[in-house]
């Protein structure tokens, strides 16, 4: 029985598309998605005007516990001072009016999820996964801007850099929680955020260069 | 329309829907490759009309399989989907398999295998749909389908020893 699956499964294997169709097709559908909804991209846009202006009042009133809400990991989701940070957090991301700024935006939001996680870690680890799950979002959010938009290629580089730090980061942080690298399936996980974007071969190497530390694996000092 | 969910839909779907056709156009990688590409247009522009929590995978799926009955109406007119389900040999005279006795008795020992058994065996291995999503797809319940398409490898193992 088990030598039938593995035979279909082998099968199975022979069908899979290859990773130019899949880039193209995904390409494609972006653009007919622009054709079909013109209006989303600005709709979203004045949405995130408006957010903006009403988040700056927020900011001019509680500037003093602004500043320590945004700076600090310890503000975390449950605390009392998490909508003024998300409130700075949505001004920043209305400023970032370029797609270049917004790569760098989101890559720096994947850092600030991290260091959440990494506070969770000590006082409430079950929340970690989830600070995990918005990290990787940011970093899928980050690469989605990079990948078709930014042409600059010294740009394009020190986002990723900045990228493959973050990802060492959540590696390592993944690492802590989970029993082994087999059960999470982290990595692969992360890998497939970005695939379908249209980053070269080299770039996504580039991304994902960096490996969680031995130590911090084995769970050393 | 959020882009990110349809993103999400993409990735959940493409490499199964492109299995679903791959093996039913006789392994023609620029055959699958454009009816894929035009199934997905075509559910890109019905996205709206989508409920996850109501179809799942179902709704693609449907998508496809008439999108290639149509394919092959209009190639073949009057032919049966079920006629040409799971083509193994390239049209192209190919064959690329590592094993090819192996695959070969594999191939036709699943044409042998009545039609809802190589339908459930294909959907559960060939294109890798968890039993909750085969039961969306084929309107019956997970725990039925698990012990048809437990019985469906029983019927093919026992084919394949007998060839």
């Amino acid at each position: 029985m088990f030598f039938l699956k593995r035979q279909l499964n082998r099968l199975s294997k022979q069908g899979q598309p290859s990773k130019a169709f899949r880039e193209a097709l995904w390409l494609k559908l972006s653009q007919e998605h622009a054709c079909l909804y013109p209006e989303s991209a600005s709709f979203s846009r004045s949405f995130r005007w408006s957010a903006v202006l009403l988040t700056a009042l927020v900011v001019v009133f509680t500037m003093g516990t602004g500043v320590y809400a945004y700076e600090s990991p310890e503000v975390v989701p449950g605390h009392p001072l998490y909508v003024v940070k998300s409130s700075i957090e949505s001004l920043e991301e209305g400023l970032a009016r370029t797609p270049e700024a917004r790569a760098e935006f989101h890559s720096k939001m994947m850092a600030r999820r991290l260091s959440e996680g990494e506070h969770h870690l000590l006082r409430q680890p079950d929340q970690v996964g989830q600070s995990l799950e918005d990290a990787a979002d940011q970093l899928e959010q980050s690469v989605e801007e990079l990948a078709p938009a930014v042409r600059d290629p010294k740009m394009r580089a020190q986002v990723i850099e900045d990228l493959s730090i973050h990802n060492a980061r959540y590696l390592e942080l993944s690492a802590r929680v989970q029993k082994s690298e087999v059960q999470s399936g982290e990595p692969a996980r992360l890998r497939s955020r970005v695939e379908g974007y249209g980053l070269s071969k080299d770039e996504q190497g580039r991304l994902f260069e960096r490996k969680a530390r031995a130590s911090d694996l084995n769970g050393g000092p | 329309m959020d882009r990110r969910s349809f993103s999400a839909f993409y990735k959940a779907n493409l490499d199964r829907i492109y299995r679903y056709v791959f093996f039913r156009v006789g392994r023609n990688e620029s055959v699958a490759q454009d009816l894929v590409s035009e199934i997905f247009i075509k559910a890109l522009q019905n996205f709206e009309k989508y409920d996850e929590q109501i179809s799942r995978s179902a709704w693609i799926y449907r998508i496809a399989h008439n999108h290639l009955a149509n394919y092959f109406r209009d190639k073949k007119p009057q032919v049966d989907l079920d006629d040409v389900s799971f083509t193994l040999v390239g049209e192209d005279g190919r064959r690329s398999m590592e094993n090819w006795e192996e695959h070969t008795k594999l191939e036709s020992a699943l044409q042998r295998l009545p039609h809802e058994d190589r339908r459930l065996v294909t959907l559960k291995y060939i294109e890798g749909y968890a039993y909750g999503e085969m039961a969306d797809i084929l309107g019956r319940t997970a725990d039925a389908l698990k012990v048809a398409t437990h019985r469906a490898i029983l019927k093919l193992r026992s084919i394949l020893k007998e060839t």
